[in-house]
């Protein structure tokens, strides 16, 4: 039946939502592209039924069939709104995908998006979709470095505690250098530091806040 | 440099305590392109020109501008649609960040300085009486941070609803561009954002989707099908409103307002669905309709909280 493919391709990025509003890391499923292809085929299809009914309608004017020709408006009628809802269908998908690639891009601070995330979800992206996300990456990284460089606008969205917090290092991230001189992060070491100086290492995973 | 503490808690208290100036927060957006208010220097900032402060020309103090950057801050998160940015008052504020982030590191450089002579002469090192005098330097850390963290909130929550509202900006901006130019409405890098994720969304959207589509269902913003593909804030959204009344709190010259038989001011909505007249009397709370004092909002007369 007409639309029960796209219900399918709903039904998919429904439950792909779902699972990200209960766990906190944003995962990105394989883009289904066989079922997005065959929508688009029946969407051709539908356009070719409705230039069939109309023409079918307007002979049947002509010849005065009318009863005949309401059928075929209803039929043309309800192929629209296939096709219609198809579109948005498909629309829907793909911005349910483009916001979770926004908010991976935020997550990811911008930091280079395409060396770390071409290995593990980069396959999950359409060409496309890659080329979005590192557009959008390049237009957070320019939103920074304006006027706004002092805010971090990138940083923490839980109001600040205190200034200093303590942190555990979870993996070995080398030498940083800070204003209250230099640490060395070496695996489950122990720090008191500033919490703005190390905000980037928290949500890059390297350290863990205690 | 010789810091006294007293220097320091001084600075404190002009940038923190809260005295209640508030003037209209949206004053500022009138005026925003007088440059002449622009207003740069916040050390030496005299106390006395609070006073002299009624007027929305001069120059707010700091105490008004954080209060007022904490009332947009909150009616921008509380509000379903997007509000007018303030020009003028983020500019003071981005100034301010960054004249107190240069004062705090040459204060913290004198500490260090001064924590390296005594490590020198005193073997025992960790001083006591140091780590006092680092407290009020803290707490001026603590309070930048927390200003950054409003300013970087109101930001994001502001390019949230860039996002969802993108197609409708655009909308209302081709239908009327002479009355509300969106450059008003957003800050200039707020306007680069908007533009180009519009532009890379759309090109997503095209390159998947709609190019495969017959050529009379490739609209985007097609509002003459069965659903309307453009989504508009939700006008109906509850808030929770305070009313604060005129600027100034010299009731007899706000025209809307009106004096009831109790001899309380207050200003009257009509709620269309139920045909009601509602009293908002002034410094009480009210749950309402957006649409029903949205203008009261956009005035400074109530605020969302």
């Amino acid at each position: 039946m007409y639309g029960d493919l796209a219900n399918k391709l709903v039904i998919e990025a429904k439950r792909t939502a779902q699972l990200n509003n209960r766990g906190n890391k944003t995962t990105l499923p394989v883009h289904n592209d066989e079922l997005v292809r065959d929508i688009i085929k029946e969407v051709t299809q539908l356009k070719r039924n409705i230039e069939f009914f109309k023409e079918q309608e307007e002979t049947m004017n002509e010849n005065g069939e009318y009863a005949n020709s309401r059928i075929m408006k209803c039929q043309h009628f309800v192929n629209a709104l296939c096709l219609e809802r198809n579109k948005r269908c498909l629309l829907g998908y793909q911005k349910l995908r483009s916001d979770m690639l926004d908010s991976l891009a935020w997550e990811n601070n911008g930091m280079d998006m395409l060396g770390t995330v071409s290995s593990e979800e980069n396959s999950n992206l359409t060409h496309h979709e890659q080329e979005y996300l590192k557009k959008y990456s390049e237009l957070l990284t320019d939103m920074k470095s304006g006027e706004l460089t002092d805010i971090d606008l990138s940083g923490s969205l839980t109001p600040p505690r205190e200034i200093f917090i303590d942190v555990r290092v979870l993996k070995d991230a080398g030498e940083i250098q800070t204003e209250y001189g230099v640490f060395n992060l070496i695996k489950d070491s122990q720090f008191f530091v500033r919490q703005s100086d190390v905000e980037r290492l928290i949500q890059q995973g390297f350290l863990q806040k205690i | 440099m010789d810091v006294d503490i007293e220097d320091i808690l001084a600075e404190l208290n002009t940038d923190s305590t809260a005295v209640d100036q508030s003037g209209n927060p949206f004053s500022d957006i009138n005026n925003n392109n007088n440059a002449s208010t622009l207003y740069n220097e916040s050390s030496s900032y005299p106390e006395t020109n609070l006073k002299t402060n009624a007027t929305s020309t001069s120059i707010p103090s700091p105490q008004q501008d954080y209060n007022n950057l904490i009332i947009l801050w909150r009616n921008e998160r509380c509000a379903p649609e997007l509000l007018p940015y303030p020009h003028n008052l983020m500019t003071r504020m981005l100034s301010r960040i960054q004249e107190q982030m240069e004062r705090l590191e040459i204060i913290s450089m004198d500490f260090l300085g001064q924590q390296h002579s005594t490590t020198t002469t005193d073997t025992t090192g960790n001083n006591p009486v140091n780590n006092n005098n680092m407290l009020p330097l803290l707490c001026m850390e603590a309070e930048l941070e927390r200003i950054k963290f409003v300013i970087r909130s109101f930001i994001r929550c502001r390019l949230s609803k860039i996002d969802k509202f993108s197609l409708y900006l655009r909308q209302i901006n081709e239908e009327n561009e002479s009355i509300s130019p969106l450059q008003d409405f957003l800050s200039k890098d707020e306007m680069i954002y908007y533009e180009s994720h519009s532009e890379i969304l759309l090109k997503l959207f095209n390159d998947t989707i709609l190019k495969h589509l017959p050529p009379n269902m490739q609209a985007i913003n097609d509002n003459t099908g069965t659903v309307p593909m453009i989504d508009e804030p939700d006008w109906n959204k509850f808030v929770f409103i305070k009313v604060i009344g005129p600027q100034n709190k010299i009731f007899n010259t706000d025209p809307i307002l009106i004096k009831g038989d109790n001899g309380k001011w207050y200003y009257e909505v009509i709620i269309p669905e139920l045909q009601e007249r509602v009293e908002l009397i002034i410094d009480s709370i009210y749950v309402m309709r957006y649409k029903v004092i949205k203008d009261l909002l956009m005035e400074g007369k109530v605020t969302l909280i």
